[in-house]
């Protein structure tokens, strides 16, 4: 092999080249970070991208604040923004986080991640809702739910109570509870009946050969399909799946006589240099406005605090009533924790 | 699935597909070496274009595929679509593995016309199995003609194949749009349940040490021989008509589920789609902004790691021979082969918990990642280069460009560029478009205001198919063609504005 040529020496000019380029690159990333003499906030949102840029475009509009959003997958669920938050620890980046779910929040103020904040969005939210110090607030909700395919079987509690009951659950789909509201839902199983019933659970329904997806979306998809009859997802994927024209109704899926009732969350990361910016955004997000907007949404999420009843769409009124009897997800404590704990075992060996 | 599980099978995956690349790869290089000027053309388009397509787009397009095509219509209600339907799992899994074949025997071909001629000649082989004596027993027989047909006619079959099944083995967003197991979609799950630095290397381990070994057929060969070199000799007969025909069927096979079909189950959400993009001024700004940030990343990794790259393989002032410089490429490989996911836990522990942190949040860790990453790609890339280069026909061309007629100066510019200079372009552009369609160490790393394209892109993907987001991954991926392809053709003009 020949020595280096002109066209190989010519690869090593490459470094200065890149130096160049990334100084000038600095030079428009803190010019851009610096718009209008102000800096922009940071918000990791795990809520999804299509409807969530819509809101924060919105607020960067009224309020005149940029705002820089890094998203989340929905195949992590929020997880991944969460553990970039925990390792970002030292230097933060962050400075809101709009969760799409509320169990990994309480791992953020676990971990005092989160400062207080009450300001008159954090009031006009339920106590259920929100953590008492402040620390985060919860909006716009959604609910765990069986998708029944009416093709298949009935649309009734009873139904889905035998078809859970048999000895085949080849046609019944569930989501890898390592993440987001599944796992929420084996966190308030956990708690309700205890770590030991719900192993036994967990491990009979596998051997009875219920289907595991990468997702709710992969269950949603399964059922609209016809590849199963029945699965446990939730109140949004349920409404894709009626918005295609597929064959699928919903039942409310109870623990205890109470459903399962998981808001989006919002919270203040400790370390944030722009404190009254970060304020403003959470007042935005906590507003009526916001979660109307979020009701009228294809995903129609459900307003936890007051709102002009006739702007709520017909789809879900009929959610808020079974909002009404929702789970207090604060008495969670450590079952999340103990739950995600042994569900890493299990599947992450 | 455990990691050793999904290792297991995707190892498993991965030697079937390339075993089964093989006899393709080969046909399809020897179908090369005896067809003319335009067939060979129309042939390493449709194998450049299998291989190149962006993954992210042809997973999209079949998430959820099966079940869907499942339900379709009469197939539906036929005993095969109900069976499909029955067993969508299984049928997932084959066609992902077709879909991998399809990818990785254009990689073979590449190998094998880059490969040197073999020391022992067919004819050479020949005579050898009619010297063997008849009265040596049939395993000591079969050893002997394996290994004589490994120094001989099957010298390139081993790295092709290691090659192919290394490409196979390191597939991430295929299997993860299309929900089929794998290492590497373990491991990203694994990482997003906090999985800390030390867990990841550690379950990273194996599969790099995996891939290691996969590597080490590639650099033997290429340092035994001196480097690849093209081999401009006919090898053999050509294939045969029905070989022809069965090459024909796979170029046909491979360009049409890897591009087309993607494109027509996409392509009627098109129209609208971009309608609504460009109805929605916000978004699409923030989408070539994004773009913006992909491409930049893409050029300062690519441009780094070749450059790096050349300067380990041709140093001049490097006191190393060219073993330890095999032996230093390979070294400097192994974190790459450890996997996009590992590479970036390793950035997020350097650019956290050191000094450097003062570069977190900006564009650093994501670049250094990236070049890292791409590190095993651009030494083969470079010894690709490298052979290709006829080092008399590119000595004389350099003395035309210095000749006092401007004629002859400017001939041997042209030449310059068609015989040097375009591959190295070309070549660098590959290895950009394999960085700025790399999604983990982006998603990591990329400060929030620099995040690319392909990452929110790929984040909305897990929430479905819709007409805003085919539009967008249309966009996303036509944009850096054509910019590519504008620069290419501004080439001449600008050329022309130099010499008034």
């Amino acid at each position: 092999m020949s020595e280096s040529t002109p066209a190989r020496r010519w690869w090593l000019w490459l470094p200065l080249a890149a130096a160049i380029i990334y100084v000038a690159d600095i030079a428009i990333y803190y010019s851009f970070a610096m718009r209008n003499g102000k800096s922009a906030l940071h918000v990791y949102c795990a809520h999804d991208a299509e409807f969530a840029e819509t809101i924060l475009r919105d607020f960067e509009k009224e309020s005149g604040i940029p705002v820089v959003i890094r998203y989340d997958t929905e195949a992590t669920k929020s997880l991944g923004l969460v553990n970039l938050i925990i390792q970002e620890r030292e230097r933060p980046q962050c400075d809101v986080f709009w969760n799409n779910q509320v169990s990994t929040t309480l791992q953020l103020a676990d971990e005092d991640l989160l400062v207080s904040y009450k300001g008159p969005g954090f009031e006009r939210i339920p106590e259920q809702f929100k953590d008492a110090e402040g620390h985060w607030t919860g909006f716009a909700a959604r609910m765990r739910v069986f998708i029944v395919n009416t093709d298949k079987m009935k649309a009734a509690e009873e139904a889905a109570e035998q078809a859970l009951a048999g000895d085949d659950l080849s046609r019944v789909s569930i989501a890898k509870p390592l993440f987001g509201t599944t796992l929420v839902h084996y966190s308030v199983l956990w708690r309700e009946w205890g770590g030991e019933k719900l192993r036994e659970w967990h491990v009979e329904t596998r051997k009875r050969g219920i289907r595991e997806a990468g997702g709710n979306g992969g269950v949603k998809n399964l059922v609209a399909e016809g590849a199963c009859d029945l699965g446990f997802t939730d109140t949004d994927d349920f409404f894709v799946a009626r918005d295609e024209k597929k064959p699928v109704a919903m039942l409310p899926i109870r623990v205890g006589g109470k459903t399962i009732c998981i808001p989006n969350s919002v919270g203040i990361i400790r370390g944030t240099k722009r404190t009254e910016a970060a304020k403003k955004l959470v007042d935005y997000l906590l507003s009526a406005e916001v979660e109307l907007k979020l009701a009228k949404s294809q995903a129609r999420q459900i307003p936890l605090g007051s709102v002009e009843e006739s702007e709520v769409p017909e789809d879900v009124q009929q959610l808020r009533e079974w909002a009404d009897d929702a789970y207090d997800l604060r008495r969670l404590g450590t079952a999340r924790s103990e739950c995600l704990k042994w569900l890493q075992a299990e599947y992450l060996q | 699935m455990s990691l050793t599980a999904s290792l297991g099978w995707t190892l498993l995956r991965a030697a079937i597909v390339a075993l089964c690349g093989w006899p393709v790869a080969a046909g399809l290089n020897r179908w090369l070496d005896h067809t003319g000027r335009k067939q060979r053309q129309i042939i390493w388009f449709c194998l450049l274009a299998a291989f190149l397509f962006p993954a992210l787009f042809t997973g999209y397009a079949y998430a959820g595929f099966v079940l869907r095509a499942a339900n379709w219509g009469i197939w539906g209600a036929a005993p095969w679509g109900m069976w499909i339907a029955a067993h969508d799992r299984l049928v997932n899994e084959l066609f992902y593995g077709v879909l991998l074949w399809c990818r990785v025997v254009p990689v073979g071909v590449v190998l094998l016309r880059m490969a040197p001629p073999p020391p022992v000649s067919s004819e050479a082989f020949y005579c050898r199995q009619l010297a063997s004596r008849a009265r040596d027993g049939f395993f000591r027989r079969m050893m002997q003609r394996l290994t004589f047909a490994l120094r001989g006619p099957w010298r390139a079959a081993l790295p092709a194949v290691a090659l192919m099944g290394l490409i196979a083995f390191q597939e991430f967003e295929l299997a993860s749009l299309m929900q089929c197991a794998s290492w590497t979609v373990w491991l990203f799950d694994a990482q997003s349940q906090g999985a800390d630095l030390a867990l990841s290397v550690r379950k990273g381990a194996w599969p790099a040490a995996c891939q290691g070994i996969l590597l080490i057929p590639l650099v033997a060969a290429a340092w035994k021989s001196g480097g690849l070199k093209p081999s401009h000799s006919s090898r053999g007969r050509g294939p045969s008509r029905l070989g022809c025909v069965g090459m024909t069927v796979f170029l046909v096979l491979a360009v049409g589920l890897l591009c087309v079909v993607p494109i027509v189950l996409t392509g009627r959400d098109i129209g609208p789609g971009v309608r609504a993009l460009f109805s929605r001024q916000g978004q699409w700004i923030s989408l070539l902004r994004e773009i913006g940030h992909g491409l930049k990343f893409a050029v300062l990794s690519a441009g780094g790691a070749l450059a790096l790259a050349a300067a380990v393989l041709w140093w001049r002032a490097s006191a190393l021979r060219h073993g330890g410089r095999g032996a230093l490429a390979l070294v400097l490989s192994v974190p790459g082969l450890m996997g996009s996911l590992v590479v970036a836990l390793l950035m997020l522990f350097v650019f956290q918990r050191t000094p450097l942190g003062v570069l977190y949040g900006t564009s650093v860790p994501a670049v250094a990642g990236l070049v890292i990453f791409l590190l095993p790609r651009a030494f083969v890339m470079q010894l690709v280069l490298a052979a290709r280069r006829p080092a008399e026909a590119t000595y004389l061309a350099n003395l035309l460009s210095r000749s006092n007629d401007a004629f002859q100066r400017t001939s041997g510019r042209e030449l310059l560029w068609r015989s040097q200079w375009r591959p190295q372009v070309f070549g660098g552009a590959v290895v950009a478009w394999w960085a700025y369609l790399e999604l983990t160490l982006a998603s990591l790393l990329a400060p929030a205001a620099m995040v690319p394209a392909t990452v929110r892109l790929y984040n909305q993907m897990h929430f479905g198919k819709n007409a805003v987001l085919t539009a967008m991954t249309c966009v996303a991926v036509l944009v850096p063609v054509l910019a590519f392809v504008a620069v290419l053709f501004s080439r001449p003009l600008l050329i022309r504005s130099f010499q008034r």
